[in-house]
């Protein structure tokens, strides 16, 4: 049987970490510097799911969409959204604006998959923050309602704190 | 003593390091320090020895590592110490950690002990010692004054705290004084000597340095770097390896201090050593320097392309221009070898081909001579980017396909995003770079990219939107259900995408209609055909004329070869038959196989020469047979020209002989240089049995004969002598010798060349007599005339 492959993007406000995320994800390593993604960087990795119980486990090939942040200035093209069967909104938990805008986020991946489509939130650069703060943040969240999110995760590439995670339950969440 | 005065000790001692110019002050400065140290202890002594003892510990005046002198005015001072009140006080500088204790334990112990009674001892003496000092002042160094202030302390001490002592006391004291001063005078002159000062002090400094290295680097750095330079020369002159050591661990952080502080004098300093230092090491070690400039080299270079492109651009053209135009002379040379044998079959072909596609041929060329080759062709989905089926040439190193097909996608995304105006819609077809293209074509919910080498023909392109569409059509369902797993394409799509690989590979003809092929094929067929047969044509033509040419004979008649109808004709025009065959013979060894058909013509056909020669070898024969004819002919077949020399007996015949010869064929042209041959009728008659001829025929006939010989200058004469038929035989033969002679004689005397005339006796009558005529017309002398050959 051949292998299958699903597309996914990760979407969110300019310099949140998600290129820092795929980066830990896929290459194992972290670097403390900034670079703006111009258009999309894509990647790809193999994802071994875990046995349900019923039948065998299959792997997936995660394609990977590194979609530029969301600027003031610039929206992010919904046309690099289309056709993915799950997305990461990512947030800097220490710029609460940026997880402010994670709906509209939803609603724009959403929207560009009618078909539908598996989300996963990730409030990142938790290794920045304490645990207290970390709890007012959280209580910023306003997707409960979206049925499209599959989980939330305080993660940080840095550190590596969920990163597998969110990956693991989006890739089950598509299958 | 207190703390106070060991501080007071302390203080100036770290300048004493520096081998300065001021350094002969700073020892004096030390000297008198030490003086007043000695005082010191001798004014406090008196007030209290259990207050002084509760103050002063022998520790407080250590001077740990701090002392600069060198070791001869080290133990100068301790001398001069030791010779203060009885030698209780001493300097102790064999301590490992160069400490100078101006009261060790032991002795300073004793002195607490015993200093009430010591003190009393010492001061009587003082006075007098006092005026001394007075008597001797002199100089107005101020080290000297200082001293001699110090001294006038000491007095004023002494003598407030005058006692009575005895006289020797004193006078020893004053003993001492005086050596004071002498040491005083023989330290100020080493002062002024630096070198006897500096030298013993050396090794010193190594190891002060060395031990100060470890414990503060940075202190140290800050003292020696003003004075580095000096100091390193001094002691390299001494002790180069002692002096490498020491440095050793200090220089990398001295460097580093001045490349901070000024960073381009060491700039300065360095950078005409670097270029030297390099070539040096490429010479010990040229991989060492590769790999070390090596990954800096590309960043380097980057930096440089982002600063200053053109001159990159310009110093790096004489290597990449080469390349290029090595490609573009391949390129051309392809194009040219095409362009040559336009003519041919494959020419013919790319014309129709080029008319066929509506293509420039130029086009069709350049496709030609880049190999054009399907790499890869993705099925993609239009809007995922993943792909569905793929085809790669097994070959070549396997792309990344999910990436590649993702980025296409993109960038597709991109292109129909931001490029094209709102509203509208266009689509991206082909990426180019380089020899490569990735080709686009989209339809339904998927879209097909192939990534090709070199040219893609329109066929192909043509092909591509087929097969595309022959699978958006087919299968449109289940590629608008795609959720990723390429096994729900249906398999059919596989072979397709390898049909559309593999077939342009083999052959663009392949792909044209087969209908169009097979009428194309006739005409080609019979094109080609014609095409070949006029290539051996003109191989033939051209080699019967290169032959024909270099035959000398043959060559100035431009004699054409020429094919037609599977024949090689020879036309042209030779003067004669001979050379006609001659062209046939050698058409027919440079081309054996050909039917030849001579049509040369012989303008002027020559009669065979041997016949001619013969012709004239007959003709002449006949006319000597003619009395009075004598010729000789001479003929040249080249020149066709017959020479007729000789004698005939008149101009009629003369004629004769040139019209005969004139006739020969073969002949063209007679010269006839006959003579007409006089004749001599003159006879001379004798009386009978008489060798005498009548005396009137001298003046007349041998006069007549000699004009007759003159005028005919190659002439000769036959005389011959004639008798009677009367008489014996032999006597008539002998009597006609002798009448011919008698002639021969009358004409030599008549001057002429007796060699012209030669002698003979004939026993026959002279021609046209008869035994019936009268004897005496026989008895005679008759001329026969000749030309001697």
């Amino acid at each position: 049987m051949s292998l299958i492959s699903k597309k996914i993007c990760l979407v969110g406000d300019f310099g949140v970490g998600k290129t820092s995320l795929v980066r830990r994800f896929v290459d194992r390593q972290f670097s403390d510097q900034y670079l703006s993604t111009i258009g999309v960087k894509i990647s790809r990795k193999l994802v071994k799911l875990s046995a349900n119980g019923n039948v065998e486990s299959p792997d997936v090939q995660l394609v990977i969409w590194d979609v530029e942040g969301q600027t003031r200035f610039q929206a992010i093209a919904s046309s690099y959204l289309q056709g993915a069967a799950g997305a990461i909104i990512v947030a800097d938990l220490k710029r609460p604006e940026t997880i402010a805008s994670i709906v509209q986020h939803i609603a724009l991946a959403a929207n560009a998959n009618p078909q539908g489509i598996a989300i996963v939130i990730a409030l990142n650069k938790v290794d920045l923050i304490d645990e207290t703060a970390l709890a007012d943040l959280l209580s910023l969240s306003q997707w409960e309602d979206r049925t499209e999110v599959v989980g939330t995760y305080t993660t940080s590439a840095k550190t590596g704190n969920d990163v597998d995670e969110i990956f693991q339950t989006l890739a089950q969440a598509m299958v | 003593m207190d703390k106070n005065g060991a501080d007071n000790l302390e203080k100036p001692l770290p300048n004493s390091y520096e081998i300065s110019s001021d350094f002969p002050e700073k020892t004096s400065e030390k000297f008198n320090e030490l003086v007043e140290l000695l005082i010191d202890l001798e004014s406090i002594a008196p007030s209290n020895g259990s207050a002084l003892r509760s103050e002063v510990t022998p520790n407080d005046v250590s001077v740990g590592g701090k002392f600069g002198g060198d070791s001869k005015s080290l133990s100068q001072n301790r001398e001069i110490i030791a010779r203060s009140p009885q030698d209780r006080i001493s300097v102790d500088r064999s301590s490992s950690d160069r400490e100078i204790r101006a009261l060790p334990p032991a002795v300073s112990s004793e002195i607490f002990d015993r200093k009430p009674v010591i003190l009393k001892e010492i001061v009587p003496s003082l006075p007098v010692e006092n005026n001394y000092l007075e008597d001797t002042k002199k100089g107005d160094r101020p080290e000297f004054k200082q001293a001699k202030n110090s001294q006038h302390f000491l007095g004023k001490v002494t003598s407030s705290h005058r006692i009575d002592g005895d006289k020797t006391e004193l006078s020893t004291l004053h003993q001492q004084v005086v050596e004071l001063e002498d040491k005083l005078t023989n330290l100020e002159q080493q002062v002024y000597q630096p070198t006897e000062l500096v030298n013993p002090l050396l090794p010193l400094i190594v190891e002060l340095l060395k031990h100060q290295n470890e414990v503060s680097r940075d202190s140290l750095l800050s003292a020696i770097v003003p004075i580095i330079d000096r100091a390193i020369r001094q002691r390299s002159q001494q002790d180069v390896a002692a002096m490498s050591e020491a440095l050793a661990d200090v220089l990398p952080g001295a460097i580093s201090q001045e490349i901070q502080k000024s960073p381009e004098q060491i700039a300065k300093a360095i950078a005409p050593e670097i270029a030297l230092a390099i070539e040096e090491q490429i010479k010990l070690d040229r991989e060492a320097i590769a790999n070390t400039l090596g990954p800096q080299m590309g960043e380097a270079i980057k930096t440089q392309i982002k600063v200053e492109q053109n001159a990159m651009v310009d110093a790096l053209y004489p290597v990449i221009g080469n390349t290029i135009s090595k490609y573009m002379v391949e390129m051309v040379k392809a194009i040219n070898d095409k362009v040559e044998n336009t003519l041919s079959l494959k020419g013919i072909k790319r014309k129709i081909q080029a008319k066929l596609e509506g293509i420039s041929e130029a086009e069709l060329i350049l496709q030609e001579s880049m190999e054009f080759q399907v790499k890869a062709i993705f099925l993609i989905h239009k809007n995922s980017g993943l792909v569905m089926r793929e085809f790669q040439l097994s070959s070549e190193s396997k792309l990344e396909t999910e990436m590649l097909a993702g980025m296409l996608t993109a960038i597709r995304s991109f292109v129909n995003d931001c490029v094209t105006k709102p509203g509208e819609f266009s689509e991206l077809h082909t990426i180019e770079c380089d020899a490569f293209k990735i080709i686009l074509e989209v339809a339904g919910y998927c879209y097909l990219a192939a990534i090709v080498k070199g040219e893609p023909s329109k066929q192909f392109i043509e092909q591509l939107r087929q097969t595309l569409s022959e699978i958006a059509i087919d299968h449109d369902k289940a590629i608008a259900a795609f959720n990723g797993d390429p096994a729900t394409i249906p398999d059919r799509v596989q072979p397709l995408l390898e049909k559309l690989a593999t077939k342009s590979q083999i052959s663009k003809k392949t792909s044209l209609p087969v209908g169009i092929i097979l009428l194309l094929f006739i005409p080609i067929l019979g094109l080609g055909f014609i095409q070949y047969r006029s290539h051996i044509a003109r191989t033939v033509e051209s080699k019967t004329a290169t032959a024909l040419e270099s035959s000398p004979e043959l060559s100035v008649y431009g004699i054409v070869p020429e094919v037609r109808q599977g024949k090689l004709h020879l036309i042209g025009k030779v003067p004669n038959q001979y050379l006609r065959s001659q062209a046939g013979k050698i058409a027919s060894t440079v081309a054996p196989n050909w039917q030849i058909n001579n049509q040369i013509v012989a303008v002027k056909v020559p009669p065979d020469p041997v016949l001619t020669a013969g012709e004239v070898e007959r003709v002449t024969w006949l006319f000597n047979q003619t009395k009075g004819v004598a010729i000789t002919t001479e003929s040249e077949y080249g020149k066709n020209k017959v020479n007729v020399t000789g004698i005939v007996p008149d101009m009629a015949i003369a004629q004769q002989i040139t019209q005969a010869f004139q006739q020969i064929p073969g002949i063209d042209a007679v010269s006839n240089t006959v003579q007409i041959r006089p004749i001599l009728e003159t006879r001379l008659y004798f009386e009978s049995n008489s060798t005498q001829f009548s005396r009137a025929d001298v003046g007349s006939k041998i006069k007549a004969i000699q004009e007759f010989l003159d005028r005919n200058p190659r002439v000769h004469l036959r005389i011959i002598g004639h008798t009677d038929y009367r008489g014996q035989q032999p006597q008539n033969q002998e009597l006609g010798i002798k009448r011919a002679l008698v002639v021969k004689q009358a004409l030599t005397a008549s001057e002429v060349n007796p060699a012209r005339l030669h002698i003979f006796s004939s026993p026959k009558l002279p021609p046209g007599m008869t035994a019936e005529q009268p004897l005496w017309l026989s008895r005679c002398v008759r001329f026969e005339v000749f030309i001697p050959q």
